[in-house]
């Protein structure tokens, strides 16, 4: 039987939590959940560094309205997901309670706890879910790699907004998700799928992004499965073929929204 | 945010003061002047003699491999000479993507990592404005909008740009009335551009 690892940004990761749900659904073995810390100073100014305002946004969304913040019910988000899939668990911790699957925080995914937890359980592959940037000793204990669903059609648009960045350029049918496998670079890695999520007539941004949310769960899961099964193979990235893009400033997003 | 506020008579006055300075300073700053009287259309200064930059050291720089360490005031001047001339397209795109990648993960601490690298505050403030405006020109070389959205997120910085202090800078010479100079054309053309782009976008609704 297949055995996974998870990653995690926080225990209250709902993105997490459904991912892991639906993994042991397909009767996958999770042998153990990695959680980075919240309350840490350092995490705080490396992403108040990275995010600037926008992470209070994200706090605010993610811990503190968490399920209320996808508040309609007629669109495809996260919740919608989750219903649908009759899925419960909220907190991380919970399936150490009713499963037995350790749930072990770390200020970062690159402490050796994490090495020693990679060298003891062997995992055949490691689930990324969030956590920052992973480091080239954890990426080679992870067996057959590290996956990422990133938010943006692989090789084209790498690195953050890129949402925004392709309705910006005016490629909207290029706006999608991509699993891939993680290296050392920034969404460099092998492709396992790729999948174009245009925007529907009238969306919001944000409520692109929640649609785009719930559908890289279900795609994270079928790529795992497949990938583990030897149905996929890994394909490299042409990086020539993209580019890298930074957070886009209001100004030019003020573009988008007009 | 600051330059979408520009007052036309606050750049008219900083202008008259660009034009009342003296000759010499404005020879240095040549390749700043005639940019800026191209964008606002003022013959007078592109008639003053032009200031060569120092292109011995180009064989030096074709052979240097793209890192923002081994950037000096001469690689930046050839860099935006490059740029204007089109001279060595690939290259140039190199280091435009080195720079930018720099900036995108620096800008918070930014001036201590100039003030190391270029020795005093002063000459790390005018080497940052270069490379700004180097990307500035980049962007609309490449029409490639990571460059301006490097340029607005630099813009904000409210301290760099304060109106008073390029009011006080232009009245100085040397190195303050550049970087003077390089924060009004930086302001006056991304402002320029911004206008462009807007128009473009309500063109294509």
């Amino acid at each position: 039987m297949n055995k996974v690892i998870i990653f995690s940004p926080s225990i209250y990761s709902l993105y997490t939590t459904t991912i892991v749900e639906l993994l042991l659904k397909k009767e996958l073995t999770i042998q153990a959940i990695y959680v980075r810390k919240l309350i840490n100073p350092t995490r705080f100014f490396s992403e108040i560094k990275r995010d600037g305002m926008r992470l209070f946004q994200k706090i605010w969304k993610k811990l503190i309205l968490r399920q209320k913040a996808f508040s309609s019910h007629n669109v495809e988000n996260l919740l919608t997901l989750r219903k649908e899939q009759n899925l419960s668990f909220t907190n991380a911790r919970q399936f150490k309670t009713k499963f037995g699957i350790p749930v072990i925080s770390c200020k970062t995914l690159n402490e050796p706890v994490v090495v020693e937890g990679l060298q003891a359980h062997q995992p055949d592959l490691v689930v990324f879910t969030g956590g920052g940037l992973i480091r080239q000793h954890i990426l080679d204990k992870a067996g057959r790699g590290v996956v990422n669903c990133h938010m943006g059609i692989l090789p084209q648009f790498r690195g953050m907004d890129v949402v925004e960045w392709s309705l910006l350029l005016g490629l909207p049918d290029q706006v999608g998700i991509t699993v891939h496998i993680m290296d050392k670079g920034v969404d460099t890695g092998d492709i396992l799928r790729v999948q174009s999520i245009p925007p529907s007539p009238g969306e919001t941004i944000s409520g692109l992004r929640n649609r785009m949310e719930a559908r890289m769960c279900s795609l994270m899961v079928e790529t795992v499965i497949d990938y583990l099964n030897g149905k996929l193979d890994r394909q490299p990235q042409l990086l020539e073929q993209g580019k890298q893009y930074y957070k886009m400033h209001p100004r030019l997003l003020k573009l988008i929204k007009n | 945010m600051q330059i979408i506020h520009l007052k036309l008579a606050q750049l008219r006055k900083w202008w008259e003061i660009i034009l009342n300075h003296d000759p010499h300073d404005l020879q240095e700053n040549s390749l700043t002047l005639i940019q800026l009287s191209t964008l606002c259309s003022r013959p007078a200064i592109a008639s003053l003699q032009l200031f060569t930059p120092p292109l011995k050291t180009e064989s030096s720089f074709l052979e240097k491999k793209p890192a923002f360490k081994l950037l000096n005031f001469r690689d930046i001047y050839l860099l935006r000479h490059w740029l204007q001339n089109e001279m060595h397209p690939q290259l140039t795109s190199n280091w435009a993507e080195v720079i930018l990648r720099f900036f995108e993960i620096n800008l918070s601490d930014i001036d201590k990592k100039l003030l190391m690298q270029y020795g005093s505050r002063l000459l790390g403030e005018v080497a940052f404005l270069e490379l700004t405006a180097f990307l500035l020109d980049y962007f609309s070389y490449s029409k490639d909008l990571r460059y301006m959205n490097m340029v607005l997120k630099i813009l904000d910085q409210k301290s760099l740009f304060s109106p008073w202090k390029i009011t006080r800078n232009l009245r100085l010479n040397g190195m303050h009335f550049k970087s003077a100079l390089l924060k009004v054309y930086l302001l006056v053309k991304t402002d320029l551009f911004l206008m462009n782009l807007d128009n473009g976008f309500q063109d294509q609704q």
